[in-house]
């Protein structure tokens, strides 16, 4: 069993990605599969830029089974998604002028993260919301 | 396959190696560099760092041509760019057979030939360049996720090596290459018993060139070399096309590697990428710089030949094997605990004091049972 939980700074464009990194890091260390690797780094990367841009932060919590199974939860306090089909749905986008200008906020992220996630799970309120996707390693 | 060679009596035991290894492959070990074979990449960068030149990549020697009935010379198109004219060029080909070359053959129209390949291999994914054994070798060590994205085409020397091979098929030949940089010295059966490899004998430019430069008079032979394979050996050079993303320096690559890792660049079709900078042409063992050869481009080319390969000699069969990790994932996780409950105990400013690369190797040797916490300098001083 593994458990790690990562911080994630409301607007913080100078560090992202960086929590991304160190999970895929993490999960290359311990020596799991690359294949496997590289889907789980596009869905965190995604979604850690999710957090920065749009929902205040949070927080990140990757939980590894012994057998194999790595869950990752992203946590944020964000304001929440007011229309979950339509931010479904491919180039549909409520990225800001600064992130644009970075080249995020394509409105792929969360078509992204399910297509290369084994489930995917979200849940929003007002309050924030919670993304939790798994990879069977 | 490492083709380092350290030198135990210049070796000033400085560290400068070990901290230098992007692949973290040295350590020092009873007093002496130690070189992991496995995770070098032959980057050059230990040897740059080591200031009593205690490091050197080295090549077979030209007695090695005595062992063969017919020896043939392969010359990349980066020795040649490095030359100022077409007269310069044919001097070239020259001294090399008066060296003892039965044959001297130019890559330039294969290479021209790998990189059509490699740019229309797809349209619709992002793939890797493999041309060069470096960038295939950190991808293997530092980005085995990237695996499955690097071409699974062959080397311009080894199929150059197979035609021949076919050509003379019941002769006892001998095919020897030119290496620029460390890396190709590794792509033959020798020096480094890399038997899989159909170039024989990898020559170093290094030990090559002060032999023939004396030899290099004027000829009338004639060689003709392909502008478009001499152009593909340098960023600065090749063609520019909108779905190719081209670079050169070892930081930019890890960038860019990295980058891909998280598919950020699949907008692209191909990821070419130079360790060396400028290119090919700025290879570690050349006798001039990079940027003054490109110059040289057009005034030694005479044709743009892109030469027509049989479909098979494409494909890559030498690759090294990976080791497969036998362990269940609870024992994987389970070490990677243990490693991590040492490495809390450690400073954790990866001195190198110990002769190990960094805390985190620290703590799986002390999980290993090879090494204790008394080894680590620092927690030593503080004990005083």
């Amino acid at each position: 069993m593994l458990n790690k939980d990562f911080e994630v700074v409301n607007q913080d464009y100078q560090n992202m990605g960086k929590v991304s990194s160190q999970i895929k890091k993490m999960l290359l260390e311990i020596g799991f599969d690359p294949k496997i690797l590289r889907r789980i780094a596009v869905a965190s990367y995604e979604a850690e830029i999710n957090m920065v841009i749009h929902a205040y932060g949070g927080n990140i919590h990757m939980d590894v089974d012994d057998d194999g199974l790595i869950t990752l939860i992203f946590h944020d306090l964000g304001p929440g998604i007011p229309d979950l089909t339509k931010a479904m749905t491919p180039g549909w986008s409520t990225a800001n002028e600064k992130a644009r200008n970075l080249g995020f906020g394509a409105g792929m992220g969360l078509v992204n993260i399910k297509r290369v996630s084994d489930t995917f799970d979200i849940k929003t309120s007002p309050e924030g919301t919670i993304l939790t996707i798994s990879f069977k390693g | 396959m490492s083709v380092i060679t350290y030198t135990l009596s210049k070796c000033s035991k400085c560290m400068r190696c070990v901290q230098a290894c992007p692949t973290k492959a040295i350590r020092m070990q009873n007093n002496r560099i130690v070189i992991d074979k496995k995770n070098c990449i032959n980057c050059f960068k230990c040897i740059n760092a080591c200031h009593h030149k205690g490091m050197t990549a080295q090549g077979s020697t030209l007695d090695d041509i005595n062992s063969y009935n017919y020896t043939v010379c392969l010359v990349p198109s980066a020795l040649s760019c490095h030359l100022e004219s077409k007269q310069k060029v044919n001097a070239l080909f020259n001294a090399l057979k008066k060296l003892g070359f039965d044959e001297i053959i130019d890559l330039s129209p294969v290479e021209a030939a790998v990189f059509e390949k490699a740019k229309n291999y797809s349209n619709k994914e992002m793939y890797i360049s493999s041309f060069c054994p470096l960038v295939n070798n950190l991808i293997k060590v530092k980005f085995p996720v990237l695996q499955e994205k690097v071409l699974p085409i062959n080397y311009p020397s080894e199929i150059m090596a197979k035609i021949i091979r076919d050509k003379y098929k019941n002769e006892q030949i001998g095919i020897f290459n030119l290496c620029e940089c460390a890396a190709k010295l590794a792509l033959a059966k020798y020096p480094y018993q890399n038997l899989k490899y159909e170039v024989d004998h990898a020559l170093s430019i290094v030990d090559i060139f002060p032999k023939i430069k004396s030899m290099m008079v004027d000829s009338n032979e004639e060689v003709k070399l392909s502008q478009k394979g001499l152009s593909v050996t340098s960023p600065f050079t090749i063609e520019k096309n909108p779905n190719i993303l081209v670079t050169d320096g070892f930081d930019s690559i890890l960038n860019i590697l990295e980058l891909a890792e998280f598919g950020l660049l699949e907008e692209y079709n191909l990821i070419r990428l130079y360790p060396c900078y400028g290119g090919c042409i700025g290879g570690h063992l050349m006798w001039g710089n990079a940027y003054t050869a490109i110059k040289n481009i057009d005034k030694i080319a005479s044709t743009q030949d892109i030469m027509q390969i049989d479909e098979h000699y494409f494909i890559k069969d030498n690759d090294e094997d990976i080791d497969v990790d036998q362990r269940s994932i609870k024992e994987k996780i389970k070490y990677f605990n243990a490693v991590n409950l040492q490495l809390e105990n450690l400073p954790g400013y990866d001195c190198t004091a110990c002769g190990l690369p960094t805390c985190r190797i620290m703590a799986e040797e002390i999980v290993n049972g090879h090494k204790t916490l008394n080894d680590c300098q620092i927690l030593k001083t503080k004990e005083k």
